[in-house]
């Protein structure tokens, strides 16, 4: 909210405080500056204002917060006394109170519309408002002194009695900036006998527009039900400084003394009359009573706050004592409980001067403080493996999941997304980490990157949210199979977990039809490793929330045999397409003598097998060994179809 | 033998002291302790001797050997020493780099936040993305119209489930799991409808910390947050503090730290939680009290590394991502 220094000045007196000092203490306060602008050689402040303080988006609120705050007088506006007339207004009726709990409503005769005085321009301008005329510049300007919300309407353009009630869907109204509006239905708008000449809080209808033929006004001032306000304000995607303020907790006691300045202020302006009585409605809001003791400061923020120092915020607030109790100014919607008094005196102390301490209280030990820190390790360890890090957006484009041959309809997608770029939520990790690739490319050969992050799957039932695994995806240029099998295998060990992948069928349309496989924990999938269509890339995605369930950082060291193996190697010739691991298997599980079998050698379909024996209790003999060694050959001859190459010995 | 045998190892110790080259020294070697050699020749002798003299000769014959291969051994090494050709090596030719892995900048934030937090008894906690309006907001005390939604623009599937704003939403299922005391730190990814520019993302990362005893207080948050700023960008770092608003805390506050040109930069939220928030929960809000934070790992990633486009951090691109290393 532009807020100019000479505006405010005229209720609170700033004079030996610099700007920035200003800027600093009011923002500490919870006011936050901005920004100081510097317009036609006036300050101009620029306020933040939080949700909760509407009071603020005001002249006199911000002016009651520095007098505050600088321990100031403020001196709020005069009211003026007006005319007690018999004539009434025109009549507006409002079956329902809850859309309108509060107004007051008067009209001005023979008045003269035209550019306001100088003075009321100067001040709207440096707030950043458009002077229009004198009537709707006495409205803006009473708008940002006082956050309360009023309609100005030429009232020779109303036809019988006002009515305020709920839009029903489809209605429409030309509003004043010359729009034709649908109404969705639920916004609240006032009616004459023919037609719907305002939308309260939104903006007003074109047709009762105060125009510089208007010689009769009827000014509205009033506290529309602000939930209803936000709803329309944003099904009609209108926001304005009328919404952004009537759409908050405002002052429900203040319309009457609104509309007395502003009758004044048209009587002055226009030249016009008071031509018939204020009629109020007054709100039934009373105040609530909310208790505070020093104690409950003390327990909350840490340290003792004297009486006189409350009482000297608290009434500077306008916060009364009544009792025990305390009562909050009309203006104060936002304060309703104990906790509510205690932020009041905090802010106003001073969070700087607060003294800093640590946390002495007892520190939990419960299964969350056992747990391992399982998504650290596994990212320390790929990275260990020469693989970079990186970060994705999680939503994606629909040209993102076709491009990689997978279907749209899986994903799950936004309601209304920014842009198309982010619509899809990602399924695999894959769809993001291979586009890093492409771009990559430009640059380098070598890539070795992963993410480990959320994937998103579509749940069978409303009632349920989405499966949300955390995937660890991996892809990489430069690795062929059987590196990349080992970096797993070595992922795997080290997190205490055994995986198997197992020859499959196609299962991810994304990469090589045939050069994939699953990766199982026992017997659940947990992840694909395969190579992309142009077999550029190897890729690897694990299901990280599955594997961590199970990890464990518990092994067992070996005793290692003192006594001397046996080493040699055996080559076979293996039937083409014949899987190598269920060989090497078979060779490994023939006798417990056998402790380990490495492929060395491979030449057309000849494979060379180093074995070694070894036993713990004794030293092997190579007539201890020759019946393994038959049989590992039977064996091999049996299931796979194998020969020797050479002769036993 | 006596007399043979140490005259001969006298004879090999000065012959081995002499020796000019390796050559000479192998033919040495061969000529006293090869199988034929002298040392051998001499010792087959003792099978004549008596039982006792034997045994003397045979150690004394050990001992000839042993000092005749250990003379050969280190004159061995003498001569290499001064074989060695001198050679030109250039220390300061550029460097072959291990093949480059490393962790995102966020991640090492994340990281460093956790540390910090770990040492004063806090455990991680996570939640899902994907969340409940109620768990969201609602629980949070901002009602379907309440106005500070707004500020918190929100990606929905449907009227109930969205993408999270924020990870207080893992506060509140740790709180309806866990009774008091209460110390989490919750790291993830939140989600904004924001214009995409230098600064917003639709994604961006959050870091939230929670505690809930009955007896911390709002000096407590302060102590550690300037312990935590002080802990990520220095000792001499300045943070300060001053009033906000958000719903779930009361008081609510806002922290900015001093970056290296003495800027002041707002860095995170944060607040005691309000006691509606813990009733939600079902704790006891007259017994506890406890307080929050929440602050954007992206723009504390970009204040201590010096990353002036936030996406710079969503794009992938190594020459960023390994910079540091290059």
């Amino acid at each position: 909210m532009n807020t100019p220094k000479i505006w405010l000045q005229k209720y609170v007196d700033l004079s030996g405080i610099t700007d920035k000092a200003f800027a600093e203490k009011m923002t500490f306060a919870g006011n936050k500056v901005e920004a100081i602008h510097k317009i036609n050689g006036e300050v101009v402040y620029e306020f933040e204002i939080t949700s909760n303080r509407p009071d603020t988006l005001s002249i006199i609120g911000l002016a009651r917060e520095a007098a505050t705050v600088f321990n100031k007088k403020f001196t709020p506006p005069k009211i003026p006394q007006i005319k007690s007339l018999s004539a009434k207004p025109i009549n507006l009726k409002i079956t329902d109170k809850t859309l309108c709990p509060t107004y007051s409503a008067v009209e001005i005769s023979n008045t003269t519309v035209k550019p306001s005085s100088h003075s009321i321009q100067k001040l709207l301008t440096l707030a950043g408002l458009r002077p229009v005329n004198n009537v709707v510049d006495i409205t803006n300007l009473m708008l940002w002194e006082h956050a309360q919300l009023m309609h100005t309407f030429d009232a020779d353009k109303i036809k019988g009695d006002l009515s305020l009630r709920l839009a029903k869907s489809k209605e429409t109204i030309i509003t004043l900036d010359h729009k034709k509006r649908q109404l969705m239905g639920g916004e609240i708008i006032i009616e004459d006998q023919e037609k719907i000449i305002d939308v309260p809080g939104i903006m007003g209808g074109l047709n009762t527009e105060i125009t510089t033929n208007t010689k009769r006004v009827f000014l509205l001032v009033a506290i529309d039900n602000p939930i209803l306000i936000r709803r329309a304000s944003k099904l009609l995607k209108l926001r304005s400084d009328s919404s952004t303020r009537s759409e908050k907790q405002l002052d429900l006691t203040q319309t009457e003394i609104v509309a007395k300045r502003v009758i004044k202020l048209l009587e002055k302006e226009t030249k016009g009359k008071q031509s018939t009585k204020l009629i109020t409605v007054k709100s039934s809001w009373k105040p609530p009573a909310i208790s505070l003791n020093q104690d409950q400061i003390t327990k909350r923020i840490g340290i003792d706050i004297s009486q006189a120092k409350i009482n000297q915020y608290f009434k500077s607030l306008g916060i009364k004592k009544t009792g025990s109790n305390y009562q909050p100014p009309a203006w104060r919607r936002d304060l309703k409980t104990t906790v509510d008094l205690i932020e009041e005196v905090i802010r106003l102390y001073g969070y700087n001067k607060l003294p800093h301490t640590l946390p002495s209280g007892i520190i939990p030990v419960n299964e969350t403080a056992l747990k391992k820190n399982w998504l650290r390790t596994i990212k320390n360890i790929v990275a260990s493996l020469g693989y970079t890090e990186t970060y994705a957006s999680t939503l994606i484009s629909k040209q993102q999941i076709q491009s990689l041959n997978l279907n749209p309809k899986t994903h799950l997608k936004v309601l209304h997304p920014t842009s198309e770029d982010y619509e899809y939520m990602r399924t695999t990790i894959i769809e993001t980490l291979l586009p890093f690739v492409t771009s990559n490319l430009k640059h380098t050969q070598k890539i070795n990157i992963f993410e480990l992050g959320t994937v998103f799957h579509k749940s069978n039932s409303k009632n349920k949210l989405p499966h949300q695994p955390l995937e660890l995806g991996l892809v990489s240029t430069t690795v062929k199979y059987p590196q990349l099998k080992g970096q797993l295998k070595f992922l795997a060990s080290s997190i205490g977990l055994t995986l198997n992948i197992k020859p499959t069928k196609t299962l991810h349309p994304a990469l090589h039809p045939s050069n994939q496989a699953q990766i199982f924990l026992n017997t659940k999938p947990v992840g694909i490793i395969g190579q992309t269509k142009n077999k550029q890339v190897w890729t690897l995605t694990l299901n990280i929330s599955e594997l961590i369930k199970k990890a464990s950082s518990e092994y067992h060291y070996p005793h290692l045999s003192t006594h001397p193996p046996i080493i040699e190697d055996l080559t076979f010739t293996l039937p083409q397409k014949t899987y190598l691991g269920p060989v090497i298997q078979v060779i490994k599980n023939t006798h417990k003598l056998i402790n380990k079998v490495v492929l060395t050698k491979t030449y057309q379909q000849n494979y060379t097998f180093n074995i070694i024996y070894q036993s713990q209790t004794k030293p092997l003999t190579d007539k201890a060994i020759a019946p393994i060694r038959k049989k590992v050959v039977n064996n091999l001859k049996q299931k796979f179809k194998t020969r020797l190459v050479g002769k036993l010995k | 033998m006596r007399n043979k045998l140490l005259n001969l190892k006298n004879q090999a110790l000065a012959l081995i002291h002499q020796t000019p080259d390796k050559k000479e020294l192998e033919r040495l070697r061969i000529q006293y302790l090869g199988r034929k050699g002298t040392v051998n020749t001499i010792l087959k002798g003792i099978l004549k001797l008596e039982d006792q003299e034997k045994a003397n000769i045979g150690r004394l014959g050990n001992d000839v050997k042993t000092a005749i291969t250990q003379a050969i051994s280190s004159k061995h090494q003498q001569l290499s020493k001064t074989t060695i050709k001198k050679e030109f090596f250039d220390p300061t030719q550029p460097p072959q780099l291990p093949q480059l892995g490393n962790l995102h900048p966020i991640t090492k934030i994340i990281n460093q936040v956790e540390d910090i937090f770990s040492r004063f008894g806090f455990t991680i906690a996570s939640g899902p993305e994907i969340e409940w309006d109620e768990i969201n907001f609602q629980k949070l005390l901002l009602g379907p119209d309440h106005p500070s939604r707004d500020t918190q623009e929100t990606y929905y599937f449907d009227d109930k489930q969205l993408l999270r704003v924020h990870t207080s939403s893992v506060q509140i299922r740790y709180m309806q799991q866990h009774k008091p005391p209460i110390r989490i730190i919750s790291p993830g990814r939140v989600y904004r409808r924001d214009t995409i520019d230098a600064t917003h993302l639709p994604s961006f990362y959050q870091i939230e910390g929670l505690i809930v005893d009955d007896k911390t207080t709002l000096t407590d948050l302060l102590g550690m947050l300037e312990h935590t700023a002080k802990q990520l960008f220095g000792q001499q770092r300045k943070v300060r503090f001053y009033g906000h608003h958000f719903p779930y805390t009361e008081p609510s506050l806002e922290v900015e730290v001093q970056d290296k040109t003495n800027k002041w930069l707002e860095i995170l939220g944060c607040g005691m939680v309000h006691p509606q928030v813990l009733e939600n929960c079902h704790i006891n809000s007259k017994k506890y009290q406890g307080w929050a934070f929440g602050m954007g790992a992206d723009r504390l990633a970009m204040l201590k590394y010096n990353i002036t486009d936030i996406r710079d951090l969503y794009g992938g691109n190594l020459r960023f991502l390994n910079y540091e290393h290059t």
